[in-house]
């Protein structure tokens, strides 16, 4: 079962809004013919099977939710007591060609969903080729350059956003040399964005096997054109963007580094200023006897880049800014996460772990993240920075221990302790105040016979602030390979006077057959943000019965 | 936009499904652990079949997946000659651990990075873990999602019947 983290950033939510008309594409058009041309080929040429016909594949997703009011939750705000989502893909395989479309449904979206998701439409369509060294797509694509500091075109379901691009790829890719060249626009809701993006990425490997060593040296080139014609002198209808990168690993020792910077994108999120983006991110890697670390570095500085200007939340994002603390997975850790702030932070994370003979691991992890040191001016510039300096607004710390044994053939243990600092200003907005924040978390595991199995957590975390205290339980049986059955009860209870007691109780079940599977579930969800790498989407809290239909084919 | 002539490209889709499905790994590319790009369809056991397990460093349940599976591997090698393969999903935020968190588990069996998901969406994968089965062939015999403790000997089971 994939797991998402939550945390509670208002920032980043309620935004605009851009419903575009879905008219029937060229390249729709191209496809479905395409399609229809395969089809009637592959089923009518050739008795031999996929060899000479090619194969379909495609899933399908469906997730449902039926709200019910709670006097305690802020149901009444919702217009729908029921949220649907549809998403349908089919793709057809023709030797080195492939045909893909995707139709999605929201009758209505689920609550927390971007509110430009709105009925029936073809999200992507696309043509590729793929042969031994040369690839091409027509149509909706995603991509990424480097980490993604300028470039990262991706679908993230659970949060409602898919920046793909709509236009033309062309790659080679061999051992030693490899590159990327693109032009398209990108998906807006069932439309596109007014800004034009193109880019070429492109990687060079030089390794040595008997000196043991590898190198990788990358740079990258994006621009953005959006006219405009407005009176504001700071806004630029070209954007570009560029980076460079270096991959070294020698023995057991790596390091992999990547700069880039941005031209003057004067916008709403940086308040029309002109001051160049700059990123940096390092991490290394090193491994000595039993003990294994990761250093991570980054800083950034006004790199919201997007291709529509004046856009907000996750709508038209070009590039991602990963997020540089350890990724929490246990359910009250994530109620104070950290989210990337791109317009400026600087901090880096440590994480070292050591393994023991029998398998057993223990793992520490430490975070710290600031503002940066910012020197106002009155021009356009808006301010300037020192790369080395480092502001004083602490935004987020954390230090984490983890260990991890198979105790006995039949119990599995994993015990955390995790201490949190957490600006709330910044990360959330709102009151300013520091959120001090102490988890602990035991989780286990037991092997009841050959294929049924008991886990259970129970979690407790402790803060004055904020609010107030969390405790949590869950118990899940499952019978390998079908069924899973659980419940589980998050109880805010603020503090020990046990005057205000929330229950956030959730039962279900699901039933997994091969690529199939089917969850459902009922109960209340508090509210938090549901984040997948650092981008986050506001979930209200609700109460009803939730519904899973998940199917690859 | 009018949705009939899409739903008429459906139904005769999911007909033809059923005759020709996926069988095979797409010739996608991934990255090794030293970051060099490989053919997800080279990365096969030409000796035997193959578990290919997709999962991350964050996903608990794919942990408890692939260690399950890798206390049993080295029997069922002598019994079927299979090769487990791990593709993670990993993205930029996690994607430079994951050679580190190999190290710390001690996973002798292949590891490769899907680094934007390209393999995970030509396989029309939602969720993980998400395990596949394939022959000497390279043909596609069983797909699982999720992990429940025990789903290994349902794996096993199908290698034997290979």
């Amino acid at each position: 079962m994939q797991r998402y983290s939550f945390n509670t950033d208002f920032t980043d939510f309620y935004g605009s809004e851009k419903i575009r008309p879905n008219p029937l594409h060229p390249l729709s058009l191209c496809s479905i013919i395409l399609l229809l041309i395969c089809l009637s080929t592959s089923s009518f040429s050739q008795s031999d099977s996929t060899k000479n016909h090619g194969y379909f594949s495609g899933s399908l997703q469906v997730e449902a939710q039926r709200y019910e009011e709670d006097k305690n939750l802020p149901f009444k705000t919702l217009e729908n007591r029921l949220g649907l989502n549809s998403y349908l893909q089919l793709n057809y395989q023709c030797k080195k060609f492939r045909i893909g479309v995707r139709g999605e449904s929201y009758s209505p979206a689920l609550i927390g969903y971007p509110s430009n998701l709105k009925g029936v439409g073809l999200a992507n369509r696309f043509v590729s080729y793929q042969g031994k060294k040369w690839g091409a797509t027509l149509g909706n694509f995603y991509e990424q350059f480097g980490n993604g500091l300028i470039l990262r075109a991706q679908e993230q379901r659970p949060l409602g956003m898919d920046t793909s691009i709509d236009g033309l790829k062309i790659t080679f890719t061999d051992a030693i040399y490899s590159f990327a060249a693109f032009s398209g626009k990108q998906r807006l809701g069932f439309g596109r964005t007014d800004g034009w993006l193109s880019g070429f990425d492109n990687s060079l490997v030089i390794s040595n096997p008997a000196a043991n060593y590898f190198l990788q040296l990358g740079g990258s080139i994006v621009n953005k054109n959006e006219s405009y014609e407005g009176i504001l002198t700071t806004i630029k209808s070209n954007v570009w963007a560029w980076s460079n990168r270096i991959d070294y690993a020698v023995n057991a020792f790596s390091v992999q580094a990547e700069y880039a910077q941005k031209s003057p994108d004067a916008s709403p999120a940086n308040r029309f200023i002109t001051r160049v983006g700059r990123a940096f991110l390092l991490s290394s890697n090193w491994f000595v006897g039993n003990f294994t670390t990761t250093l991570q570095l980054k800083r950034m500085e006004n790199m919201s880049f997007r291709s529509q200007r004046g856009e907000m939340l996750n709508n038209a994002l070009i590039n991602y800014v990963p997020v540089g603390t350890k990724q929490q997975t246990y359910r009250l850790l994530t109620l104070y996460p950290y989210a990337s702030q791109v317009l400026g932070e600087v901090g880096g994370q440590f994480d070292a772990t050591y393994s023991f003979n029998n398998g057993s691991t223990f793992a520490f992890n430490a975070s710290a993240m600031n503002g940066l040191k910012r020197y106002e001016t009155n021009t356009d510039e808006g301010y300037t920075t020192k790369f080395f300096e480092i502001g004083e607004q602490k935004y987020y710390r954390n230090a984490s221990l983890e260990f991890d044994q198979q105790f006995t053939d039949d119990f599995h243990g994993t015990f955390v302790a995790d201490f949190t600092q957490f600006n709330r200003e910044v990360i959330l907005g709102g009151k300013p105040e520091t959120v001090s924040v102490l988890t602990f978390i035991a989780d286990g595991t037991w092997k009841l016979s050959k294929k049924h199995a008991l886990r259970a957590e129970l979690q407790h975390l402790a803060t004055k602030q904020d609010l107030g205290k969390w405790v949590m339980a869950l118990a899940e049986v499952s019978i390998a390979p079908h069924y899973f059955f659980y419940v589980s009860d998050e109880i805010n209870y603020g503090d020990f006077n046990f005057t205000d007691v929330q229950h956030y109780y959730n039962i279900g079940t699901a039933y997994s057959l091969n690529a199939h599977r089917i969850s459902l579930s009922y109960g209340r969800v508090r509210e938090g943000l549901l984040c997948v790498g650092g981008i986050c989407r506001l979930i209200p809290a609700y109460k009803g019965l939730s519904l899973s239909v998940m199917s690859s084919f | 936009m009018t949705t009939k002539p899409y739903l008429k490209i459906v139904i005769l889709f999911l007909a033809m499904t059923s005759v020709y499905a996926q069988k095979r790994i797409p010739d996608v590319f991934i990255e090794d652990l030293q970051r060099q790009r490989v053919s997800a369809s080279q990365i096969l056991n030409t000796d035997g079949p193959t578990i290919v397990s997709f999962w991350a460093t964050w996903c608990k349940p794919c942990l408890r997946e692939l260690q399950a599976v890798n206390t049993e591997l080295e029997e069922w090698k002598k019994e079927t000659h299979v090769k487990l393969v791990a593709i993670s999903t990993d993205d930029a935020r996690t994607q430079r651990r994951v050679l580190a968190f190999v190290k710390s588990k001690r996973w002798s069996f292949d590891v490769y990075i899907d680094p934007n998901g390209d393999l995970q969406r030509s396989m029309n994968i939602l969720s993980i873990p998400h395990t596949i089965i394939l022959n000497k062939s390279g043909e596609m015999i069983y797909r699982h999602s999720a992990y429940a403790v025990g789903d290994e000997v349902k794996y096993f089971e199908v290698l034997k019947g290979l």
